[in-house]
């Protein structure tokens, strides 16, 4: 075998020239005498050889390398240039395997132009013996500095792939040598660069926005990590796709993308909230920052309460939900902000028909201190102003929405921010009724890298939700008033225990305190005012959550999660007879409980894991099991919630509700990853479901849980997906095929629904499909359409009517939920033109064209009945959005370092 | 929950549009319909029998039935069928008591036997007076859309202030006119004054509980109203009778959620609809579905006569009598009914004779 030389330095190190004789002399003794001479020196490993006696050679002015090469040759041996004047001289076999990469032993390298390579990592002086050095970093936006999760991170000819993690930060072990890093994301223009690597240390890299590519639809990240990760049913929705989306009224919807997801649907045309794999809408916990909202919506539903400028990324957990989130029983929808614009001043903003923004963010101290503050706000009363219906012109409506934040770093390691969220709802019709809600958060966050792979994090926060409905009309005009307090800390360490190990451990605690209902006379001051104090509680919880590989073929996910709760006073507790039904005629006494006092206590476990097995490169399996426990419940006995619904701790009388969900996917990437696939079924197991007694008084009610009673649910379907995600055009098209079934046994007659059969729940449509597109046309024209069908929701209707007293009419209605109304169906698209839209322009923007829509369906958004003078009773649909509604939007941005 | 005003928002904000909705439900329930009120009243008791078809289809009346009535558990009366389905006991043949406990006990000839709770004959609350005024009400068209048409509101005043907290009224009105016949009409230029009963009028329920508000003083309680239209109904005399019944809680109840399922909207923000149990119910079956109420209400009767000068007061009367009232009074729809003359014993349904408080 002839020797190698594998060149390892900046261009002229080996442009040393020597002159040497070699007669009757070792190696070495050359080696000694050209290191005396010439200040170079060697390294060897291997002394037994290089007491070979050298060939008879006189050497005159000529190259280091050269003299080396006819040195050693035959000996074995090679060499290598660590830096000028110094040679590393080992074995070959032993340089290509202990210190140098596959890539690194090709003969281009030599050729490689040396001072091209802009990454080196450690010095010579630090050489890792082993061969193998370890990297940290942290993936950042190069023009806001925010961190970005996600990011494949890859060495040419190195097995491993890792991604950042939420702060951006990756590590990554790699041979020494020169290799090429490969920095990947679906969002940012992809990397490919040579790095130098000779130990361990530290690569931050910044990466641009890929406004040029070819745009890229709704779930983020990369495809082959989707495929192999462990858990199970997450979607990534990223903002900028999300944008893409047409819109009602030009409005980025965030929640409006999520209904585009497979298995996530809602109860109508518009309704806050949204039903995940047949789940309850309050069995979703929605964070913002670790805040959970109890009404993520504006306007009833028409409008997302968050604002898309704000954004960082938006993750929804329906499959697998890792132990460091609880409380909720369907998913976790986690929205995380962006971290202000460290480097340069920028203004965003949009002018829409309805409502506009403003957004502004930059550094208070250049690389340490930033902030941002945006805020969303309506003028929708002008609109009001064009009705000719008096009543019309008298209403008003509006809402706003408020985003701030602030952060330091105070060092690379460890940085603190504090965020705030405040919006308000107000309607007010025709001076006869009016209805508002706000809500408030506040969130101090401090995370500390500890070690190297040692995250801590850690948040307090304070929440204030309140809502009011005014009766103008009423004999006495009165207004009932309620609310929701509550303060909440998180504790949480995440350890990267290896390349292919994270462990997350921690707590978190929150105290409830919600405001009493209060009912009271708007201006009649001799009318009694009215307090139904509500039920308070602790909830606290344990977890450590593991996600971790075996093989290249099994990666896994396991979380435990220990909850805690109590139901505390103040408090009157109904206590009724053993046995008997919860009524008025069965109450024996009320006990009093003190301030703090424990009056009622729950604890469980939740095991959770999920396992993805890799059966080839693109092909993957997955199965996930959850337990999941809440102990906080949306009290609604309509279909969808309202701005005055209450919220129901657990107490003596409401227990938590249980889940236990359990799903199996089959996953498919095709053509190098163009083209994803995928079928998941699941099977959800509900148990202690609040369902309400027939005309059951919600409000105002002082022993509301004689109109509450547990029920049974179960929900089963099967999604189907098929993503293009790369060239042009993308688009997916996703369709669930489900069903969400409820049981009401019933201890007493008044609390069995449909002779204790399953039933349809509220939001049971079996057929669900999504079709969406986007193609760019030019390198600044995008054009997009989305597709919706659905199935109509279940409802309760009339069968007959009959007459009572002299001219009344009034309904028999059919058993719970056995008719449906009319299917469901939507076209929309937009068209959006950018302006400097490349990443080098300081000022961008976009004007979108969009109709929501397009070919004017008229969907049910209800259906009732009424019955006129000497006509029979007719049945009516009204559809709130059966016209083609378009809109146009400008959005803009300016920035300035 | 409040429902109602967040269909009005949907309305207000967005393009919204009403459609006539095919009704093509397959589902079929044949209920025993029980429509009975135990009054104080110098008026005949009734008790009504019917039952469903379908959707659509009027209930069909229930003969031979054989109803009693008791009285503090003891057999009161028995009830006589006057028109088929139709059960009556003349007013001077019962005699109520206040504060006796009343129930029926309905035996069909099929077999089946009903009966209702007792409840409790209240003593009367007396409204103090009844006032009409012309204003405007939302009606739906059958084309879907909605739109303003001219009404006359009644409405009461009641004193409260010497009643328990507990205290539950309904209202049930009455709507009565006179007309007078053509002269031309007879060869003798003989004029006849008719009297009719406006019993075509689809009415809203109306009920009231003082449990919560615990106020001292009803002013003005809308308890119904009837379009102006056609005025021919002004140009003589005119009367409004209200009943103001006092009932039991359970009744407000029924009648409450009655209500509520048959006004509303049908939208996700309303309370799922169900089957509303009223007091009567199958001895043997309890499960069976039985609609209906046995109503045991202490009344009162309260009326104002109406001539044309009021109505003008408030809105504008033509000025000439039409003919066309002939045409209306036999049903003749937004069409000019061109029969000419027409005679009170043309009318059978609305006629009545003259009333002794006219």
């Amino acid at each position: 075998m002839g020797y190698q030389h594998f060149l390892f330095g900046q261009a002229g190190t080996l442009k040393i020239r020597v002159s040497v004789q070699t007669n009757n002399k070792t190696i070495t003794q050359v080696l000694a005498e050209i290191s005396k001479n010439y200040r170079v020196k060697f390294y060897n490993q291997d002394t037994q050889q290089l007491n070979r006696v050298c060939l008879p050679w006189t050497f005159t002015n000529e190259l280091v390398a050269d003299v080396l090469s006819k040195l050693l040759k035959e000996s074995g041996l090679s060499f290598l240039e660590y830096e000028p004047y110094l040679y590393i001289i080992s074995g070959t076999d032993k340089l290509n395997t202990e210190l140098f990469s596959e890539y690194f032993k090709k003969k281009s390298a030599i050729e490689t132009n040396m001072d091209d390579i802009p990454i080196v990592v450690g010095s010579l002086a630090t050489i890792q013996r082993s061969g193998v050095a370890h990297i940290t970093g942290r993936v950042t936006d190069g023009v806001t500095d925010t961190s970005i999760r996600g990011v494949v991170i890859k060495i040419s000819g190195v097995d491993t792939i890792v991604y950042s993690d939420q702060g951006g930060v990756f590590e990554i072990h790699v041979p020494i040598g020169i290799h090429t890093l490969m920095v990947e994301s679906d969002l940012y223009q992809n990397v490919q660069l040579p790095i130098k690597v000779y130990s361990d240390g530290i690569v931050d890299i910044k990466l641009f926005e890929n406004s040029l590519s070819l745009p890229e639809l709704v779930v983020g990240g990369s495809a082959q990590r989707r495929l192999a990760q462990a858990q199970a049913g997450v979607a990534e929705l990223s903002i900028k796709e999300i944008k893409r989306l047409p819109s009602l009224m030009g409005e980025t919807d965030v929640l409006k993308a999520l209904l585009t997801l497979p298995g996530v649907s809602n109860t109508g045309e518009v309704g806050s909230g949204y039903n995940v794999r047949g789940g309850n809408i309050d069995q979703n916990l929605i964070l913002q920052e670790g805040a959970f909202h109890l009404n993520p919506s504006h306007v009833l539903g028409l409008f997302s309460a968050f604002n898309p400028d704000a954004i960082k990324s938006v993750t929804l957990y329906k499959g697998y939900i890792p132990a460091q989130y609880g409380g909720r029983t369907s998913s976790v929808l986690d929205i995380k902000l962006k971290d202000p614009n460290f480097e340069q001043w920028s203004v965003f903003g949009g002018v829409g028909p309805i409502s506009s923004k403003i957004f502004i963010e930059g550094p208070l101290k250049k690389n340490r201190t930033s902030l941002f503050v945006g805020s969303r706000f309506t003028y929708s009363d002008w609109v009001l102003k064009l009705v000719r219906d008096p009543n019309l012109k008298s209403s008003r409506a509006g809402f706003y929405d408020f985003n701030f934040k602030i952060a330091h770093r105070f060092n690379s390691k460890s940085s603190i921010q504090f965020s705030s969220y405040a919006s308000k709802d107000d309607f007010n019709y025709a001076k006869e009724f009016g209805y508002g809600w706000q809500t408030q958060s506040h969130v101090l966050s401090y995370t500390n890298q500890l070690k190297p792979n040692l995250l801590l994090t850690a948040n307090v926060l304070y929440s204030d939700s309140r809502n009011d409905f005014e009766d103008q009309t009423a004999i006495v005009r009165n207004v009932l008033e309620n609310g929701l307090v509550y303060y909440k800390t998180k504790w949480n360490l995440s350890w990267q225990a290896s390349e292919k190990q994270t462990v997350n451990i921690g707590l978190d605690g929150i105290r409830y305190l919600p405001e009493p209902q209060n009912f009271r006379a708007t201006f009649e001051q001799n009318i009694t005012e009215e307090k139904i104090e509500q039920s308070r509680g602790d909830e606290a919880a344990i977890y450590i959550n593991d996600e971790f590989s075996i093989g290249k073929k099994f990666n896994l996910a396991i979380g435990f999660r220990f909850n805690m709760y109590r139901n505390i006073g103040a408090e009157q507790v109904n206590q009724y007879l053993p046995g008997m039904a919860r009524t008025k005629e069965n109450l024996i006494q009320t006990v009093t409980y003190a301030k703090g006092e424990t009056i009622k206590s729950y604890q469980g476990a939740e095991p959770r894991l999920s396992v993805a097995y890799v059966l080839t490169s693109n092909k993957s399996i997955k199965l996930a099991y959850n337990r999941l426990t809440q102990f906080i419940h949306l009290v609604s006995n309509t279909a969808a919630a309202t701005p005055v619904d209450l919220w129901q701790l657990s107490n003596t009388h409401v227990q938590p509700q249980l889940a236990d969900n359990l799903s199996l996917g089959y996953f498919n990437n095709l053509n190098n990853n163009e083209w994803e696939t995928s079928l998941e079924v699941y099977f959800k197991q509900l148990d202690r479901l609040l369902e309400y007694k027939d005309f059951a008084k919600l409000l105002r009610n002082p022993s509301i849980e004689t109109e509450l009673f547990p029920v049974k649910g179960k929900s089963y379907g099967a999604e189907f997906s098929i993503k293009r995600s790369k060239n042009n055009p993308t688009g997916y098209i996703s369709y669930t095929w489900s069903r969400s079934l409820r049981k009401s046994p019933g201890l007493f007659p008044d609390e069995i629904i449909n002779n204790g059969n399953w039933y349809a729940s509220n939001f049971d449509k079996p057929h669900n499909l999504n079709v969406v597109f986007d193609v760019q046309i030019r390198k600044t024209m995008f054009l997009s359409a989305n597709f919706v069908y659905a199935s109509g929701r279940p409802q309760t209707a009339p069968i007959a009517d009959f007459y009572l007293g002299d001219g009344g009419v009034f309904l028999n209605y059919s058993q719970r939920n056995s008719l449906r109304i009319p299917d469901y169906h939507r076209l929309d698209v937009s068209f959006t033109v950018t302006r400097g839209a490349i990443r080098t322009s300081k000022n961008k923007g976009s004007l979108t064209l969009a109709v929501y829509n397009l070919y004017a369906r008229k969907n049910a958004f209800s259906v009732f009945y009424r019955r006129t003078p000497n006509h029979p009773l007719v049945g009516y649909k009204l559809a709130v959005l059966g016209a083609a509604l378009p809109s146009l939007t400008y959005n803009f941005q300016f920035s300035r370092k | 929950m409040r429902q109602t005003p967040y269909l009005v928002i949907m309305i207000v904000l967005l393009t919204g549009c009403l459609q006539e909705l095919p009704f093509n439900t397959t589902l079929v329930e044949q209920n025993l319909v029980v429509d009975a009120l135990i009054h104080n009243l110098n008026e005949n008791l009734v008790v009504k029998l019917s039952r469903t078809l379908a959707y659509g289809v009027p209930p069909q009346p229930v003969s031979a039935a054989k109803i009693t009535l008791y009285e503090d558990n003891v057999v009161k009366n028995l009830f006589l069928e006057t028109v088929e389905g139709r059960y009556e006991i003349a007013a001077g043949d019962f005699e109520s008591k206040l504060g006796a406990a009343y129930y029926l006990k309905i035996e069909l000839n099929n077999g089946g036997t009903y009966q209702s709770d007792p409840e409790i004959l209240l003593s009367p609350l007396k409204a103090d007076s009844l006032d009409w005024k012309a204003g405007l009400k939302n009606e739906i068209s059958r084309d879907g859309n909605i739109r303003k048409v001219i009404v006359g509101i009644i409405s009461v005043h009641t004193d409260l202030a010497n009643s328990s907290k507990d205290l539950f009224l309904k209202w049930d009105w009455r709507s009565d006119f006179q007309f007078t016949t053509m002269p031309d009409c007879t060869p003798f230029k003989t004029t006849t004054t008719c009297y009719f009963n406006n019993s075509r009028i689809s009415k809203e329920l109306k009920i009231y509980s003082n449990k919560d508000e615990g106020q001292q003083r009803l002013n003005g309680v809308e308890v119904g109203y009837e379009s102006i239209e056609p005025e021919y109904q002004y140009y003589e005399i005119h009367y409004y009778s209200v009943v103001q019944q006092r009932i039991s809680e359970k009744a407000y109840e029924y009648f409450k959620n009655l209500r509520n399922v048959s006004e509303q909207n049908g939208t996700i923000f309303d309370p799922i609809p169900a089957y509303v149990q009223g007091n009567i119910y199958n001895v043997k079956n309890k499960n069976e579905r039985v609609l209906g109420y046995v109503l045991v209400a202490g009344s009162d009767i309260i009326r104002k006569k109406i001539n044309a000068a009021d109505v003008k007061a408030q809105y504008p009367l033509s000025s000439t009598k039409d003919l066309d009232l002939c045409g209306w009074l036999k049903g003749a729809v937004g069409a000019i009914y061109f029969g000419g003359c027409c005679y009170c014993y043309e009318f059978d349904e609305p006629v009545i004779l003259k009333p002794d408080w006219w």
